[in-house]
């Protein structure tokens, strides 16, 4: 039993490779699927084979050779040549079709009412090249509104995933799979007749059971009047004041508007200012006192109009109390603008709660004699000693390492299974990702905008041909007269009226006119040319 | 033949909407020399003629005709002809063709056909 491998690279079967791993992931990942390999390069026989960009297929069967299973398509998208005195070789690398999802962002735009497939499908339709989605689901999930400012399209996929339950990978026949989370079971139970090595992970500190997603915010405007009384100067507000606007007079119609400033900026207030605002106090003061030299207090019985906008904040906050009373209030905040809508926000909570309620416990196991195992598949788990008796684990991630020994041995297969643990690389996608969000607050699918495309074109106007044709007046004819074309048995008279001669004709037998014998001949293209 | 300047700049102003100054004469003329894009008159003319038809051969094409009669031709040595927009000579020129020159001795019509093709 042995399991062989094989690798084309833009078509060409690769013939020098003695190293390819291979990782098949899902979205939840937070990365594409990818492959590197090393190939020999002695004495520089590959240096200029492989071209940055083509096609890679790699190919895995146990006991067929030449494999014809293909278990990735990618792109080559990095070249290194590490060389040492009688060793030089090639390292390549790349990724699989899900860059095509990374490579570019979804515009502006706000899907309300619609399922997660659906919203995925158009998404891929209209933000990526190449790939397909005949396994994309519907999915039951209704999402009420999601809205995305230049999101990755695969980080948009991913938000879609996670609200329904769902998990996505590109295959490799570059179609999307959109397909509820554990539903497709590979059939497959790992247990001590093919682990030979295992590691579970579980930690606590993956736990938040109390969330609180914060998004945008809205100001509404308000309007309180109040009447000096001549003494007070102090009008306090019912909520913070944003935009304040004060005007004063009696009647109001005949009002004058004050002008502001921030309270407790300066000591003695700046010169002119009428009113000072005290945002955390909700409160408006009259300036007066004779450090500023004037009195702007109103009057007794004066209208004091004060309008201003309050702001409202979508927040929504929910707590798991099963989980808080099994591993402690865990707490965690999620600020993201382009939630704009209350529901949303409450979507957003349960799934991050659903997530996040237990700890996440990630296994690693390496497989012997088995390669047939498609991420995003479902597998029985059965290693009492690691604690997991029969449980069934999704499959995270698939990961090939073919070389002559393992593939003799039949160990090239690494699955990661269960539930996936935040590493470095998440950490700082994450930041990625809210520097992103920040970035974004103020593109609204709403915004109009000028949209230039720079292409290169031409029209050509070319001559495409020229006649110059002359035509006898005489060959068939007869002239009245001349001594080529007027001798009676060898001329023709014409035949029809008023273009020659016809005899006893009111209107064609008329002797000295053009109406003789002019058009009879044939046209004889005499120079032609122009052709260019 | 070249297609001048100013029927590139007519063509340039067709496509942006303006249907004026199209071709509506064929000149011809006696003059021989060779034609450049700044070609705006033949070189001798001798005579002009409205077009008799301005018809779309094919996909693309554009073929205009003019024709002459005996009598208009009697005693001229043709030897180039060209498309314009005005009955003037000068300036509204679209092309020049030079040819080898060809007597008319008032037994022979003249038909000049010329056509113009838009590629990519």
């Amino acid at each position: 039993m042995t399991i062989y491998d094989k690798m084309t690279i833009g078509g060409s079967t690769v013939s020098d490779a003695f190293d390819i791993q291979v990782r098949r992931s899902i979205g939840e990942m937070n990365k594409s699927s990818n492959f590197s390999a090393t190939i020999d390069n002695l004495d520089g026989k590959n240096s200029g084979n492989y071209i940055v960009g083509d096609e890679v297929k790699i190919y895995a069967d146990k006991d067929t050779n030449p494999a014809t299973t293909n278990v990735f398509t990618g792109l080559l998208e990095t070249k290194r040549f590490p060389s040492r005195e009688i060793k030089q070789q090639l390292l390549i690398k790349g990724r699989d079709y899900t860059a095509r999802l990374m490579d570019r962002t979804v515009e502006p735009e706000v899907y309300t009412t619609l399922p997660a497939g659906s919203i995925v499908k158009d998404i891929i339709a209209k933000y990526t090249d190449d790939i397909t989605v005949t396994n994309v689901d519907d999915s039951s999930t209704t999402v009420s509104r999601i809205a995305f400012s230049h999101t990755p399209v695969f980080d948009a996929v991913k938000k879609l995933a996670e609200l329904s339950n769902y998990t996505f990978y590109v295959d490799e026949n570059k179609d999307l799979h959109f397909k509820e989370k554990s539903i497709n079971s590979s059939g497959k139970t790992f247990n001590n007749t093919n682990v030979i090595r295992a590691n579970f992970i579980e930690k606590r500190d993956t736990v938040f059971n109390e969330i609180w997603v914060y998004g945008d915010r809205y100001l509404d405007s308000i309007k309180e009047e109040f009447t000096a009384d001549g003494a007070g100067s102090l009008f306090t507000l019912t909520y913070k004041p944003h935009n304040t606007q004060v005007d004063v007079g009696s009647p109001i119609t005949a009002f004058t508007r004050q002008k502001g400033g921030i309270a407790n900026m300066n000591i003695i207030p700046t010169s002119g200012v009428d009113y000072l605002v005290n945002y955390d106090d909700q409160a408006i003061s009259f300036t007066s006192g004779t450090s500023i030299g004037y009195d702007a207090l109103p009057a007794s019985g004066t209208l004091i109009t004060i309008d201003y906008s309050r702001s409202l904040p979508i927040v929504k906050v929910g707590r798991d109390n099963n989980s808080i009373k099994k591993y402690g209030k865990r707490i965690k905040k999620i600020i993201d603008k382009e939630i704009k809508d209350p529901d949303t926000a409450q979507e957003r909570l349960a799934v991050e709660l659903a997530l996040t309620n237990e700890p996440k416990k990630e296994g690693t196991l390496n497989v012997h004699g088995l390669i047939d195992v498609t991420p995003s598949q479902t597998a029985i788990v059965n290693l009492p000693q690691q604690g997991i008796t029969n449980k069934t684990y999704d499959v995270l991630e698939v990961q090939y390492d073919f070389n002559k020994t393992k593939n003799e041995t039949e160990n090239v297969l690494i699955l990661q299974v269960n539930k996936k643990l935040d590493n470095i690389t998440d950490t700082i996608k994450n930041l990625i990702n809210d520097v992103r969000i920040i970035q974004a607050q103020d593109i609204d699918s709403s915004d109009i905008l000028s949209r230039f495309e720079f292409t290169t074109g031409s029209i050509t106007i070319k001559q495409s041909g020229c006649a110059v044709s002359q035509r006898s007046i005489a060959g068939d004819a007869l002239i009245w007269g001349s001594t080529d074309f007027g001798i009676w048995g060898t001329g023709k008279w014409g035949d029809t009226a008023n273009i020659s001669f016809v005899l006893g004709n009111t209107s064609a037998a008329i002797l000295g006119t053009s109406k003789l014998g002019t058009q009879v001949s044939l046209w004889n293209k005499t120079w032609s040319g122009c052709y260019y | 033949m070249t297609v001048s300047n100013y029927g590139r700049d007519r063509i340039a102003l067709f496509i942006g909407g303006s249907i004026t100054d199209y071709p509506s004469n064929m000149f011809i003329g006696k003059g021989s020399g060779t034609s450049v894009a700044t070609t705006n008159a033949l070189i001798s003319g001798a005579d002009v003629q409205a077009l008799t038809s301005t018809t779309f051969p094919s996909s693309n094409k554009i073929k205009w005709q003019a024709d002459w009669n005996s009598v208009e031709m009697s005693g001229i040595q043709l030897a180039e002809f060209a498309m314009a927009s005005g009955t003037d000579a000068t300036g509204s020129v679209w092309s020049r063709t030079g040819i080898p020159s060809l007597t008319f001795d008032g037994t022979n019509e003249l038909r000049i056909e010329q056509t113009f093709e838009v590629l990519n």
